[in-house]
Formats: C-alpha cells, sequence, structure tokens
C-alpha cells in the first residue's frame, strides 16, 4: 500500500505559530464491530492543534472523518490513543466541545432564540443569562430579526447560521463542523463560508472543518489534512499561508489553485484506492 | 366549508320532508320541528345539569385516567423495548375487542353507578393513547438526540427538552381521537344501564316512547361529540404552530 505525504513548506500564518497546544491528539483508533467483526475506522492519527488554529480535513467519502471527528466530541468511543484538551483527556461530550453538525440538527419546536441558548440552558445557565449570550450571537450571525422564527420559517443557510451560533454560544474550546455547508447551494456556501470566517476572526475559537470541498478547506483553513481511504491515516498536510481577515477574492489567486490542486492530487489518488 | 354546509343542508331537509310527506311514521321519525323543541325541553329541564354533570364527570375521569396511565406507558413503551413486548398482548388484545360487548360484563361486575362508565371510557382510550405516544416516542430524531448529547444534556435533560416535545402532536392527536370515542363509550354504558346522564335521558325518553325527546338525546350526543373534537383539534393545531 502507497503512503503518500506531502508537505509544503510555507510560512503559516502568524498568529498561532506559537500559541500553546489545544487539543492533542496521540495514536487515535475508532473501531466499529458488526457481527462479530472489527471494522476499524481510524487507524492511529496523530494531530496537535494549536490554540486558536483552524483545521481543515478532507478525504474520500467514507474515509472516516466524520469518524473521527463524533470521536473528538466524545459521542463515538475510541478504542486506542488519547485525546486531550488543555491536557485534559476526553472521556465523554463534554462544554470544552461543540459540534456542528451537517443538518442543522435544530429543535423544529424551538425559536432560534432558544435554539441558540440550547446549549447554555442545559449548562443550568439561568434564561436571563443564556438569552442575552445567544442574542450576541445571533446578532454576530445576522439573524436579530429573526429571533422569534421558528427553523421551517428560516432558510438552509440561515438555519446553519443557527446551528454555529448554538455552538459558539456555548464557548467552547473547540468547535467541531462536520461538512456544515455541504447542504447549500454553491452560491448560499460562498456566502457562509465568508460569514463564518467574519464570525470565527470575532471569537477565534479552535476549529476542526471537515469537508469535501477542496477550495472551501484552504479557503477557511490554517492547516489542510487529507485522510487516506479507509481506516483513516493523515495521507497529507498543508500550511496555508493566507492572512487574516481574508476575502472571499483570494480563491481567485494562483496560490490558492496551486494548493488546491495539490491536495486534490493526494485526494484523488486516496479516492482510487478507496474504490479499489 | 360549502359543501359541508350543503350536505347537511341535505340530510336535515330530506329529514323534513319524510316528516311532511309521510314517508316514514311520525311516531317512528318526528320530524326536525318537533325534536328541535323537545331538545328545548331538555336542555331547560331543571334536572338537566345534573344529567350533564353524571356525564361530564364519567367522560372527564374516563379521558383523564387514559390520558394519564395510556400517555405513561407510551413513553415507557416507546422508549424500554422491554416494556413494549411485556405490554404487547394487552395492548393487542385490548385493541381487537369490541369494546361494547364489554359492557354487561361491566354492568355485572360493577353495577350501574358511575364506575363501569369511566371504566368503559378507559378501555376504549388507553390503547389508543399508549400507541400514539409510544409511535411518538419512538419517531424521536436520533440526530437531536445525538446533538443533546453533544452538548452534555444528562438523560433527565434529554427527556424533557428533546423527548417529551417531539412526543407532543402524536399525543394532541390521540387525544382528539380519543375525546370521540370517550363521548361514544359514556352515552353506550349509560344506555345499558344507568340512573342519570345523557344516555340515560335517552333510554327513558325511549321507554315512554316520547320519540321526539329521544331523537333530541341523539342530537344533543352528537353535538355534544362534536363540539368536543373540535376543540381538541383546535388544541392539537394550536399546540404545532411551529410545523407550520
Ligand atoms: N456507527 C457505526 N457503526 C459501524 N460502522 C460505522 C459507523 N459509523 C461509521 N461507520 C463506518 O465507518 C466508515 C467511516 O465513516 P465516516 O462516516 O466517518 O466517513 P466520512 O469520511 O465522514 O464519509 P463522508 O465523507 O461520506 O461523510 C464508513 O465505512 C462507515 O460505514
Ligand atoms: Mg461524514
Amino acid at each position: 500500500m502507497t503512503v503518500i505525504f506531502q508537505e509544503q513548506e510555507v510560512s503559516p500564518p502568524g498568529s498561532c505559530v506559537d500559541a500553546p497546544t489545544k487539543l492533542q491528539i496521540r495514536d487515535l483508533r475508532v473501531t466499529f464491530s458488526s457481527r462479530g467483526k472489527n471494522f476499524v475506522a481510524v487507524n492511529g492519527i496523530d494531530l496537535e492543534v494549536r490554540d486558536g488554529e483552524f483545521i481543515a480535513i478532507v478525504g474520500p467519502s467514507g474515509s472516516g472523518k466524520s469518524t473521527f471527528l463524533m470521536a473528538l466530541d466524545g459521542l463515538t468511543p475510541s478504542s486506542g490513543g488519547e485525546i486531550a484538551v488543555d491536557g485534559k483527556v476526553v472521556t465523554g461530550p463534554g462544554r470544552d466541545r461543540a459540534v456542528v453538525f451537517q443538518d442543522s440538527c435544530l429543535l423544529p419546536w424551538r425559536n432560534v432564540l432558544d435554539n441558540v441558548s440550547f446549549g447554555l440552558e442545559m449548562a443550568g445557565m439561568p434564561k436571563g443569562e443564556r438569552y442575552e449570550i445567544a442574542r450576541e450571537l445571533i446578532g454576530l450571525a445576522g439573524l436579530t430579526q429573526f429571533e422569534t422564527f421558528h427553523p421551517k420559517q428560516l432558510s438552509g443557510g440561515m438555519q446553519q447560521r443557527v446551528n454555529i451560533a448554538r455552538a459558539l454560544a456555548a464557548d467552547p474550546q473547540v468547535l467541531l463542523l462536520d461538512e456544515p455547508f455541504s447542504g447549500l447551494d454553491a452560491q448560499t456556501r460562498e456566502i457562509m463560508q465568508g460569514e463564518l470566517l467574519k464570525i470565527w476572526d470575532e471569537r477565534k475559537k479552535t476549529a476542526i472543518f471537515v469537508t469535501h470541498q477542496i477550495d472551501e478547506a484552504v479557503f477557511l483553513a490554517d492547516r489542510v489534512i487529507a485522510f487516506s481511504a479507509r481506516p483513516a491515516r493523515i495521507a497529507g498536510e498543508w500550511s496555508i499561508p493566507f492572512p487574516r481577515p481574508r476575502h472571499l477574492s483570494i480563491k481567485q489567486s494562483p496560490e490558492h489553485r496551486a494548493l488546491e490542486d495539490s491536495i486534490w492530487q493526494v485526494v484523488r489518488q486516496e479516492g482510487a484506492l478507496a474504490a479499489a | 366549508m360549502l359543501l359541508a354546509c350543503l350536505s347537511v343542508v341535505l340530510i336535515v331537509g330530506t329529514w323534513q320532508a319524510s316528516a311532511s310527506y309521510r314517508w316514514v311514521d311520525p311516531i317512528f321519525l318526528p320530524g326536525p320541528l318537533e325534536v328541535l323543541g323537545a331538545l328545548k325541553g331538555i336542555v331547560t329541564d331543571p334536572g338537566f345539569a345534573s344529567d350533564l354533570s353524571v356525564s361530564a364527570n364519567e367522560f372527564f375521569w374516563g379521558l383523564g385516567l387514559s390520558v394519564l396511565v395510556g400517555g405513561t406507558l407510551g413513553i415507557l413503551s416507546g422508549w424500554y423495548g422491554a416494556v413494549d413486548e411485556f405490554l404487547r398482548p394487552v395492548v393487542t388484545a385490548l385493541n381487537s375487542i369490541p369494546h361494547l360487548a364489554l359492557i354487561p360484563l361491566l354492568v355485572l361486575l360493577f353495577g350501574i353507578g358511575v364506575l363501569p362508565k369511566v371504566l368503559l371510557v378507559l378501555l376504549s382510550c388507553i390503547v389508543v393513547m399508549l400507541m400514539n405516544t409510544a409511535a411518538g416516542v419512538r419517531s424521536v430524531d436520533t440526530q437531536l438526540l445525538r446533538m443533546a448529547k453533544s452538548f452534555g444534556a444528562s438523560d433527565r435533560q434529554i427527556v424533557c427538552a428533546v423527548v417529551l416535545p417531539s412526543v407532543v402532536p402524536f399525543f394532541m392527536t390521540g387525544l382528539r381521537i380519543c375525546v370521540g370515542k370517550a363521548v361514544v363509550a359514556v352515552a353506550m354504558s349509560e344506555l345499558f344501564g344507568s340512573t342519570a346522564g345523557i344516555g340515560n335521558i335517552l333510554i327513558k325518553a325511549q321507554s315512554a316512547m316520547d320519540m321526539s325527546r329521544m331523537y333530541a338525546a341523539v342530537v344533543l350526543l352528537t353535538v355534544i361529540g362534536i363540539a368536543l373534537t373540535q376543540l381538541a383539534a383546535a388544541l392539537e393545531a394550536a399546540m404545532q404552530q411551529w410545523k407550520a
């Protein structure tokens, strides 16, 4: 089996180079057992993420990206290795991490305000306080006029903004995003990428963002990581040098295109392996 | 709405015609006007309030117990496979029995007071409530459960914030169906042996050969059934405006 590893040594973006480690993943393994047979989904991933760093993960379909993310959140138990946030070992879901799910997962009977404050409510925060925080994030997401709307009354893009605001309201140390824009049309998706960076520039959360869209990964991230075909290992890693705040126009630059190409080659090879 | 009005007008018109042209002997089927007069007689009767309150009592106790017991068991059997398996034979049996056939048995066991009526309502409604709430629990979106867990929600929080709200629409549908069933159960069990209640008015009128009054009681029961069901439907709609 070929192991592809590409590293482009470009100067990493300023702010988080010497930031302390936020998330430490050591030899992470996830195994599912079905009908007595073991099925390895994630096979020994080592990753160190600095405070405030934005990581994007790409890789072929079924390679184990979602599984990896769910293991980081503690929703899926790992079968080996270790995950630590600020040096504290992860044993299950916790308030130091929050997930932005692919389908917005909003509670349909709750309005925007009550959806955004959901995490804080589960944490036992009194109503007045959690509404104050939620309103701030609703403002940041540009949804102030829609505070009393129910999910059914919102567009897909707006629902995803609520989804992101809900995760940020919980004030996690690490934000885990699983293809949050994959259900949106290309145009809304671009707008949302810009919106996400705007919000993220404001909050500077450590983020792990899973996506199929390579241009999205390059545009958003400080570092892009490509997963191999299942079982997932790291097949490639790229530092993304563009300064922040980034504007959507950088997607047209030759540097951006070159990075996309180089990542695409690795992902395509892995995809071919997955299909073989 | 227009068509619904038309069909009512048609039925009442045919009824009036059959009285006017004596298609049916008015001794057996008096015209709408006589029945309306008799209805006024029933409602203004000094004993009416107590008859109404007896029936209402049977209705609310029966329905209330069904909602409470059926709803709770429904939630449990929707959530725990073991409870579902344990209850299934009883549920299947209760669902297949023609409830009205149980009336003689209930009269034999519990007499002709309020208790057998409450029990009949309970028997006809509890399974509907149970099956509806259980279906509601089973239909809870597993993605939402996972989302709640990822925010560190405890089991109790998940039940209160995710499971119960998802069950509400199913519960309300069950309630609406049961309101109609409960009215029928109260009326039927009163016909088979009672000392008071709307059904008792009907059966007394029949033995007195007062046909107008008997039909008036039937009309009254129908109107009450429709009104209560409409009320439940309105409540059902009001409680899930977020679905629109
Ligand atoms: N709960 C589970 N039980 C058994 N197998 C699972 C489970 N969840 C995921 N898998 C398997 O693990 C592998 C990785 O799945 P995963 O969803 O992580 O892939 P992915 O990289 O997110 O794919 P995609 O890009 O299509 O979302 C798949 O082969 C999948 O069938
Ligand atoms: Mg996935």
